[in-house]
């Protein structure tokens, strides 16, 4: 091979972030004594980047650096803000947003509020950063970043880098994509804390909640690692669901093989394609690798094991106890949001994967105190796959039912719609518009603002069809 | 050097300074409107890996704002906004260079010196490169084109472009710098009639 042709597969390795330390010595190397290569490389690596450019140019990239940009301007009163943000159109920043309904009221509030916190110097205490691991790529609902020696930012962007640090995903309808410079893909839903840094290899700590990722193949000795509260994964390159709680970490393994090490004892397994596993603090509990189960078409919650988030109510009538909403604060601006939430595990006491089939519907029995709006939302995923969005459908409650009696509610899969629309125009793929054929991560329900005093006996999904043939035994 | 014809209304960002000037400091969105594209693509082309184009690019409108008064109305803003940019790479890529081992994970110091040595080109120029690059873009057939847009618009992975287009990832990526040249071939010819006298 001569120098141009060796030239050429280090410089397209590079280009494509698989070149390591001694490929880009030796590529130095190589320009170093070569002008005409020297010029060559940087010809293609300024194409490269125009099409970098050109691919991501769109109409909302523009809108969120516009106002990323003017958010970031000090003000000299209080009208700049309100000025700015009139002249922004409706759809943007397209910052997190929670219930979607909700949120053409609220945006102007939010986007200003943030606004204002800036301007009292968040901003602009900014720390040297260092290099950037991720860019966000998508994003939802309430979601703020830890970072740079401490620092809380609460206003993310699509498209903005990050450093290490740690994201939050604080509610139920909040979600988060992650892009590293190799192409490799992170989501956390949910109410999830990530920790992220990359010195010598991508690391990621999952505190707690919900996070799928699709990593591109990693260098020899330096896989992607995943610490939960009980268990360390080793992730060469896979598609790869993981659920953390304080007491357990629930993996997927969906294409590749991660190594599992149960932090309670040091044993340690390996997880392949369609697998899974649960690393539990129980040393008693056998580290056992499973086959995925064929996926369910019902499902029934069992309280309050399955609660993720409320308040737990040990008697409501006649039934055993309620998960009532707890509040949730969104954000510490001059107009923060309350949402008054509960939130359901989908595989907390059962680790099958649920179906969302044709026909499908929600009943849901419960209470309700005052009238008003009542949100209800799915997080889905795709059928062996990653996160496939969040799905929301409203009801109204005109009658307020008597202290102490049910209400019966029914929802029909068809009814639910996709949460961020945009996505699904942009991403039919990655983000159905429905969430029939998708498969149930969470349930929630909320009321904004208000506490209706709602109250969850019982929530389960009925399918007209019986269980789906297909799937592994 | 020749001249090209200014890709901004530069009559509509004075106005705007001038209404920034006033009190109406909402109306510095028109200003970022107006350049944000142009200085985001003269970055692109000369920050080398690492840096957050985007980053340096808000740093830059808000020291101009910043700034403001410092700014002769009538002398070309985005000349001067470029001057700005230009000083906040700089010093962005020196503080990349005191980063340990960042030439040794992302980028040959000599490719960073070459473009540093770019840099002094025409500002408007790389908006015209982005301009011809789009045209250029199009006339690819759509067999060519597939793979920048798997490469650059679905970011897919060399695998998955082998796998879609039957080929071998040696040869998807043999095609990419291909088609990187092909590109750049062309948009230079089109840079250089744009030069001759017509």
């Amino acid at each position: 091979m001569n120098s141009d042709e060796r030239f050429i597969e280090l410089w397209n390795d590079y280009l494509e972030g698989e070149l390591d330390e001694s490929g880009i010595a030796e590529l130095q190397a190589i320009v170093a004594g070569d002008d005409r290569l020297l010029r060559m490389a940087a010809d293609s690596y300024q194409i490269h980047r125009l099409l970098g450019l050109i691919a991501q140019d769109s109409a909302s990239r523009q809108e969120d650096f516009v106002s990323a940009t003017l958010a970031r301007l000090p003000a000299d009163d209080a009208h700049f803000v309100d000025g700015v943000m009139q002249h922004l159109p409706q759809g943007s920043p397209r910052k997190g947003t929670t219930v979607r309904m909700l949120l053409a009221k609220w945006r102007m509030a939010i986007a200003a509020a943030a606004v204002v916190a800036l301007i009292a110097g968040v901003v602009f205490l900014r720390p040297k950063s260092e290099l950037a691991i991720v860019r966000i790529t998508e994003l939802n609902g309430a979601v703020q970043w830890t970072g740079d020696g401490g620092q809380v930012v609460p206003d993310l962007y699509v498209g903005r880098a990050l450093r290490g640090g740690t994201l939050e995903s604080l509610s139920a309808d909040s979600w988060a994509d992650l892009k590293f410079r190799d192409g490799s893909t992170v989501t956390v839903s949910g109410q999830s804390v990530l920790t992220i840094s990359a010195h010598q290899q991508k690391e990621l700590h999952l505190r707690v909640g919900s996070l799928s990722a699709s990593v591109m193949p990693q260098p020899d000795g330096k896989l992607m690692l995943i610490h939960t509260p009980t268990a360390r994964l080793e992730v060469l390159g896979t598609q790869l669901n993981v659920e953390a709680e304080p007491s357990s970490t629930m993996l997927s393994v969906n294409k590749g093989r991660v190594r599992v090490t149960r932090l309670v004892d040091g044993s340690v397994t390996e997880v392949p394609a369609e697998h899974q596993v649960v690393a539990s603090v129980d040393r008693n509990a056998e580290l056992k690798v499973t086959r995925r189960p064929r996926p369910v078409t019902a499902w029934q919650s069992d309280l309050p094991t399955d609660g993720l988030y409320g308040k737990w109510l040990p008697e409501l009538g006649d039934s055993n106890g309620s998960l009532g909403t707890a509040p949730m604060l969104w954000g510490c601006h001059e107009k923060p949001i309350t949402l008054y939430l509960v939130a359901l595990s989908v595989s907390r006491s059962r680790p099958t994967p649920v179906l969302l089939t044709s026909g499908g519907k929600f009943r849901i029995r419960g209470q309700i105190e005052s009238a008003g709006n009542v949100y209800f939302g799915l997080t889905t995923r795709q059928v062996k796959g990653g996160f496939a969005g969040k799905f929301l459908v409203e009801r109204h409650f005109n009658v307020v039912e008597e202290t102490g009696q049910f209400v019966d509610i029914e929802l029909r899969l068809e009814d639910f719609r996709p949460q961020e629309k945009e996505l699904t125009e942009k991403f039919p793929d990655k983000f159905p518009d429905s969430p029939i054929g998708l498969e149930l991560v969470d349930w929630w329900c909320c009321t904004v603002n208000e506490d209706a005093g709602l109250r969850i006996t019982h929530v389960e999904l009925d399918a007209d069809i019986i269980e789906p043939e297909a799937g592994p035994d | 050097m020749m001249t090209r014809k200014a890709s901004t209304n530069d009559s509509l960002v004075d106005d705007a300074i001038r209404s920034v000037r006033k009190g109406n400091t909402a109306a510095f969105e028109v200003v970022v409107r107006q350049l944000e594209r142009p200085l985001r693509a003269w970055l692109a082309v000369q920050t080398p890996p690492g840096v957050d184009v985007d980053e340096v690019a808000q740093r830059s409108f808000v020291a101009a704002f910043t700034r403001l008064r410092d700014y002769e109305l009538g002398t070309n803003f985005a000349a001067w906004l470029f001057t700005i940019a230009r000083f906040h790479l700089r010093t962005e890529v020196s503080r990349l260079r005191r980063v340990a081992d960042y030439h040794v994970r992302y980028a040959p110091d000599l490719l960073q010196r070459e473009l540093e040595r770019r840099s002094s080109e025409p500002p408007d120029l790389q908006q015209a490169r982005l301009e011809h690059l789009q045209t250029c873009l199009g006339r690819l057939g759509e067999h060519l084109r597939r793979f920048i847009k798997w490469r650059y618009a679905e970011e897919i992975s060399l695998e998955e472009m082998a796998a879609r287009s039957g080929r071998s990832v040696a040869a998807v990526k043999k095609q990419l710098w291909k088609l990187r040249r092909e590109l750049y071939a062309c948009v230079e010819a089109r840079i250089a009639a744009e030069g001759e006298p017509s």
